[in-house]
C-alpha cells in the first residue's frame, strides 16, 4: 500500500476512534454518583443556584442528548464547552495548557533520546566494561526511581542548596504568548533574555521527566545493539574492512533503532500523561495538573475536553511511528507485509 | 573518547551558564505573595472562594470596609459616610466624588445600582448574600453621587454584607463592552480580566492560568497610594516547594499556610509565624437522625470529644476551643460557663446514655450500646486527602467507643461528600464554616436554621427546632445592639442544649513573612490588604 494512502485511511479512523472515547467518557461521567453542579456551585449556594448550573450544562439531559449537544458544537463551533471551575473555555483552559506540557515533554523527550541512546550504544560496543555496567546502573536508578522523590530532591539540590535553578514555574519575564511554546515565542519576540530564562526553568523538570524514559531507552538500545551485532550481516561488514563508525552507524543501529523506535512512540504519549505530580512540583501550568483539578471537582467539560486532546494526540503518536518504520526501514512497507 | 566527554561537559557547562546570564532579570519594588491554588473567578459577582477574595478586594473598592484590625468597626471605603434608617431596613450612601475606576471614569450611584443589580441578576453562587435582603428595585439613585438601598427587611448584618467582595463595585461600561449582563450565567471575560472594571489601590495586570497573578500598583487611587509597586503572585500547588521558596527569600508572603508544615519553617532566620485567630470554626455534623435523633445521645457524644487532645496534636496548637456557632471574637459570642459548655467527660456521657435506656450489648465498657434492637452509632464522612480531618476522626472514633458508641469512618471524594450527605446517604461529615461577613447571623442562619431549610440543605442535618428558627428571625431584624446581644446569647445557650453538632475548634490562620516585609494587618474578615506592605 501506498504511503498517502495509508496516512489517509488511518486519519479517517481516528474519527470512528474519538467518538468512541467520547461516548465512553460520557458514560462514566452519567454513571458516577457525584453532583457535579453542587461541587462547582460550591457548599453554600442554595437550590435553585445549582438547578439553574444543572441546567446550563445539561446535566439532567438524557445520556444520548448530552453527547449529541456536546458534539454539535465541537463538529460545528469547535466549542468544548466551559469549565465550570474555572470559568473560561475549556478550549481556552488547553490552548493555554497543552502547550505547556507539550514543551516540557517534548524537552523531556529529545533529553531522553539524546542521553538514552548514545548511552545504549555504548553500553553494547563496551560489553562488560567500566561503560557497560555505568549505563547499566544509570538505567536501573531510571527505571526505578520515584518521579516525584527525584523532583524533590534534584529540586533541594540545585535550587535551595546550590542556587543554580529556579524552584518552579515556566518563565518570569512577560513575553507576549504567539504560540504557547515559550522556548519558541521568546524567540519569536526576539528577546533573549526570556529565552534563557525559559531554557533555564525548562532543565529541573525535563530532566527529572526524562530520567525514567531514559533509563528504559538504555536498556531498550543495549539489548537491540546486542542483538544486531551478532547477525551476519555486521559480521560481513567488518569482515569486508568497512570503517568502524560506519559499521556501528549504517549497519547496526540502523537496524537495532526499530525496537527503541516503537517504544519511543509510547514513551512520548507516557511523557504526556505522566506529568501530574511533577507539575504540581514545579508548578508547571499543563495539562496534568488541570485534569487533575477537573476530576476532583467532575468539571465533566473540562475532563471530556482533556480526554479528547490526549487521545488524539497518542493516536498520531502511533501513526507517525508507523511511518516512521516505512522511512528507516524500507522493507517494512505500511499496511502490507515486510519483504 | 575521554577528550570528546570533557569536550562535551565542557560546552554544556558554557550553554548553561551563558543561559542563566541570558536568564537573570532584575526584581525592583516588587513583592511576592504566594497562592497555594489558583483563585477561581476575578468577578466579584461569581467569585466564592478565599484567593479569589484575596484578588477582588485588592482591584475593586467596597462601599464600606473594616477599620485595620478590627472586625467590629466599619471605614468608609467608596461612601464617605452613611445612614440606616427605618427600622434598620433603608441604607442611604454619600459617595466620595474623587473615586475613579482604572479607565479614569468616576464612581458614581449608577455603577453602584448597576453593580448590585448585576449580582442579582446573574445570580451565580456568593448573589444570595445580596438577594436575601434586596431585589433589582432595592437599589435607588438619588443623585449621582447619592444612593439609597431599600431593603427587603430589616436586617442588621446589611453593612456587614456590603463589605463582602461580591458587594464590590464595578465599572458599567468595561463590563457593558465585555459581554455585559446576561441572567444566570457567568460573564467569561470577568472572569478572567479586569481591564478597567475596578477602582481599587491595584491593578490586574496580569493573569497567567496555573502560572501567576501579576497586580500593579494604581497611582491616580483615591485613598492612600499602595508602598509597592507590583505584587506577584506565583501559583504553587506544591507545599515543599512553597517552603523551599520561602526560605530562599525567593516568596515574602504567604497566608493561610498548612498547619502540618509549620515545623519545616520554624528556627528559619529570615521568616516570621504569626498564628491569629480567625472566625473559621470546624464541626461535625450529627445528622440528627437514627440514634442521633435522641437530645441525650448528641449530649452525651458531645461530652466524649477529646477536645484538648485534638488541639494540641492535631491543630499542632493552632486553634482553639470552639464552643458554639458564633466565633470568639464576634459580636454576639459569649464566653459560656462551665456548666454550659461541653468538655471530654465521659463519666457524664456514660451517666447520659444510661438514662436515656441505650445498653450495654453485655459487659459495661465492652462492645457498643443498643436500644430496641438499634445499635448505638453513626456513619462520618471525611474527604480524602485531609490529613487533620482523618486524624481528628480516628481519635473521636477511640474515645466514642469507651461509651459504646460505634462510629464509623467513610473516607469520600470531596465532590461527592456534600451530595451524599444532603440525600441522607450518610449520617454526618467532618466540616466547618468560613465567615462570609462579620455578622453572627451568617453563622446561625446557615448552620442552624431549619425553617429556611438551611441545617438540611447545607448539611444534610435533620434537626429541627421552632425556638431556635424563631430566634435566629428575630436577632435578624433585631437593631438594638443589647437586645440583638442577648438573643445571640439565648442562640448560644440552645444550641448547646440541643447539641446538633459538636464544635470541635477555632482555627488560627498561619501566616508567613520575610521579615524584610513590613505594614502588614491582619483582619479575620478580609483578605490580605496589599496596598500596605512594602520591603525594607
Amino acid at each position: 500500500m501506498k504511503l498517502s494512502t495509508y496516512i489517509l485511511r488511518r486519519a479517517a479512523m481516528l474519527v470512528p476512534v474519538l467518538l468512541g472515547v467520547l461516548v465512553l467518557i460520557f458514560v462514566i461521567a452519567y454513571v458516577i454518583p457525584a453532583d457535579p453542579a453542587r461541587a462547582w456551585a460550591g457548599p453554600r449556594a442554595r437550590a435553585e443556584q445549582v438547578e439553574a448550573l444543572r441546567e446550563r450544562y445539561h446535566l439532567d439531559d438524557p445520556l444520548h442528548i448530552q453527547i449529541y449537544t456536546y458534539l454539535k458544537n465541537v463538529i460545528l463551533h469547535f466549542d468544548l464547552g466551559v469549565s465550570p471551575t474555572t470559568g473560561r473555555p475549556v478550549r481556552d483552559d488547553l490552548k493555554a495548557f497543552f502547550p505547556a506540557t507539550f514543551e516540557l515533554a517534548l524537552c523531556a523527550f529529545l533529553l531522553a533520546i539524546a542521553l538514552g541512546i548514545p548511552l545504549g550504544v555504548i553500553s553494547a560496543l563496551r560489553r562488560n566494561r567500566a561503560a557497560d555496567h555505568f549505563s547499566r546502573v544509570v538505567a536501573l536508578t531510571g527505571v526505578s526511581t520515584p518521579l516525584f522523590w527525584l523532583a524533590l530532591v534534584l529540586q533541594f539540590l540545585f535550587y535551595f542548596k546550590l542556587g543554580w535553578l529556579p524552584a518552579m514555574g515556566r518563565s518570569t519575564i512577560e513575553i507576549t504568548r504567539y504560540t504557547g511554546f515559550m522556548l519558541i515565542d521568546s524567540v519569536l519576540n526576539w528577546n533573549w533574555s526570556a529565552f534563557g530564562d525559559a531554557a533555564i526553568h525548562m532543565i529541573l523538570p525535563a530532566a527529572t521527566l526524562a530520567f525514567y524514559s531514559m533509563g528504559y531507552l538504555v536498556r531498550i538500545t543495549r539489548g537491540s545493539m546486542l542483538e544486531v551485532l551478532e547477525a551476519e550481516y555486521v559480521v560481513t561488514a567488518k569482515a569486508k574492512g568497512l570503517p568502524r563508525r560506519v559499521v556501528i552507524y549504517r549497519h547496526a543501529l540502523k537496524n537495532a533503532i526499530i525496537p527503541p523506535l516503537t517504544v519511543l512512540g509510547v514513551e512520548f504519549g507516557w511523557l504526556l500523561g505522566g506529568t501530574v505530580l511533577l507539575e504540581a512540583i514545579f508548578a508547571w501550568p499543563g495539562m496534568g495538573r488541570y485534569a487533575a483539578g477537573s476530576i476532583v471537582m467532575v468539571d465533566l467539560p473540562a475532563v471530556v475536553g482533556y480526554t479528547l486532546i490526549v487521545a488524539l494526540i497518542m493516536l498520531l503518536c502511533n501513526l507517525v511511528v508507523d511511518i516512521m518504520y516505512s522511512v528507516i526501514d524500507p522493507r517494512i512497507r505500511v499496511g502490507g507485509k515486510r519483504r | 573518547m575521554k577528550k570528546h566527554v570533557l569536550w562535551w561537559v565542557l560546552g554544556l557547562a558554557l550553554v548553561l551558564t551563558s543561559l542563566m546570564a541570558m536568564g537573570a532579570a532584575a526584581a525592583d519594588g516588587k513583592l511576592v505573595y504566594l497562592f497555594y491554588g489558583e483563585p477561581g473567578e476575578a468577578d466579584p459577582a461569581t467569585a466564592y472562594d478565599m484567593r479569589s477574595s484575596t484578588l477582588i478586594n485588592n482591584v475593586y473598592d467596597r462601599l464600606l470596609t473594616y477599620v485595620g484590625t478590627d472586625a467590629t468597626k466599619f471605614a468608609p471605603m467608596l461612601a464617605e459616610s452613611w445612614e440606616v434608617s427605618d427600622g434598620g431596613s433603608v441604607l442611604t450612601f454619600h459617595l466620595r466624588r474623587d473615586a475613579k475606576f482604572h479607565d479614569g471614569s468616576p464612581v458614581t450611584a449608577e455603577a453602584v445600582r448597576y453593580s448590585f443589580n448585576r449580582v442579582l441578576t446573574m445570580n451565580q453562587p456568593p448573589a444570595w448574600m445580596l438577594s436575601q435582603m434586596m431585589t433589582l428595585a432595592s437599589t435607588v439613585v438619588v443623585d449621582t453621587y447619592t444612593v439609597r438601598i431599600n431593603l427587603t427587611m430589616p436586617y442588621a448584618a446589611a453593612l456587614g454584607v456590603l463589605t463582602h467582595s461580591v458587594a464590590s463595585i464595578v465599572n458599567p461600561a468595561v463590563v457593558e463592552a465585555n459581554g455585559g449582563i446576561v441572567a444566570n450565567q457567568e460573564n467569561t471575560w470577568m472572569n478572567q480580566n479586569e481591564g478597567g472594571a475596578g477602582s481599587g489601590p491595584y491593578k490586574l495586570a496580569a493573569w497567567i492560568p496555573a502560572e501567576r497573578l501579576t497586580f500593579e500598583r494604581y497611582d491616580s487611587y483615591w485613598g492612600t497610594k499602595a508602598l509597592t509597586k507590583t505584587i506577584e503572585c506565583p501559583i504553587v500547588p506544591e507545599v515543599g516547594t512553597r517552603v523551599l521558596m520561602l526560605l530562599a527569600g525567593d516568596a515574602d508572603v504567604h497566608d493561610q499556610f498548612p498547619e502540618t508544615n509549620v515545623a519545616d519553617l520554624e528556627g528559619a532566620a529570615n521568616l516570621t509565624i504569626s498564628t491569629p485567630a480567625t472566625f473559621n470554626l470546624d464541626f461535625i455534623t450529627l445528622g440528627c437522625r437514627g440514634s442521633m435523633a435522641e437530645r441525650e445521645v448528641r449530649q452525651a457524644v458531645s461530652y466524649a470529644f477529646p477536645y484538648d487532645m485534638v488541639l494540641e496534636f492535631v491543630y499542632n496548637g493552632l486553634a482553639v476551643r470552639s464552643t458554639g456557632p458564633i466565633p470568639a471574637g464576634m459580636f454576639g459570642y459569649v464566653d459560656p460557663v462551665a456548666a454550659r459548655r461541653y468538655s471530654y467527660n465521659i463519666i457524664k456521657a456514660n451517666q447520659l446514655l444510661d438514662a436515656a435506656g441505650w445498653a450495654w450489648s453485655g459487659q459495661a465498657g465492652v462492645g457498643y450500646r443498643s436500644k430496641g434492637g438499634v445499635e448505638l452509632g453513626m456513619e462520618i464522612l471525611t474527604p480524602i486527602g485531609e490529613e487533620v480531618k482523618m486524624q481528628e476522626v480516628l481519635l473521636y472514633q477511640d474515645s466514642l467507643r469507651q461509651i459504646g458508641f460505634n462510629l464509623k469512618i467513610r473516607e469520600i471524594v470531596y465532590a461527592m461528600m456534600y451530595r451524599t450527605v444532603r440525600n441522607h446517604d450518610t449520617d454526618g461529615i467532618m466540616t466547618g464554616w468560613l465567615p462570609d461577613y462579620a455578622d453572627p447571623d451568617n453563622y446561625v442562619d446557615g448552620i442552624l436554621n431549619s425553617a429556611n431549610g438551611n441545617v438540611d440543605g447545607i448539611w444534610g442535618n435533620s434537626y429541627s427546632n421552632p425556638v431556635m428558627d424563631s430566634l435566629i428571625l428575630q436577632a435578624k431584624s433585631e437593631t438594638d445592639v443589647a437586645k440583638r446581644a442577648a438573643l445571640y446569647a439565648q442562640i448560644q445557650d440552645l444550641s448547646f442544649e440541643d447539641a446538633p453538632f459538636v464544635y470541635t475548634a477555632q482555627r488560627s490562620n498561619v501566616i508567613i513573612l520575610n521579615n524584610a516585609v513590613k505594614g502588614f494587618y491582619y483582619n479575620p474578615i478580609l483578605p490580605i490588604d496589599f496596598s500596605t506592605l512594602y520591603k525594607d
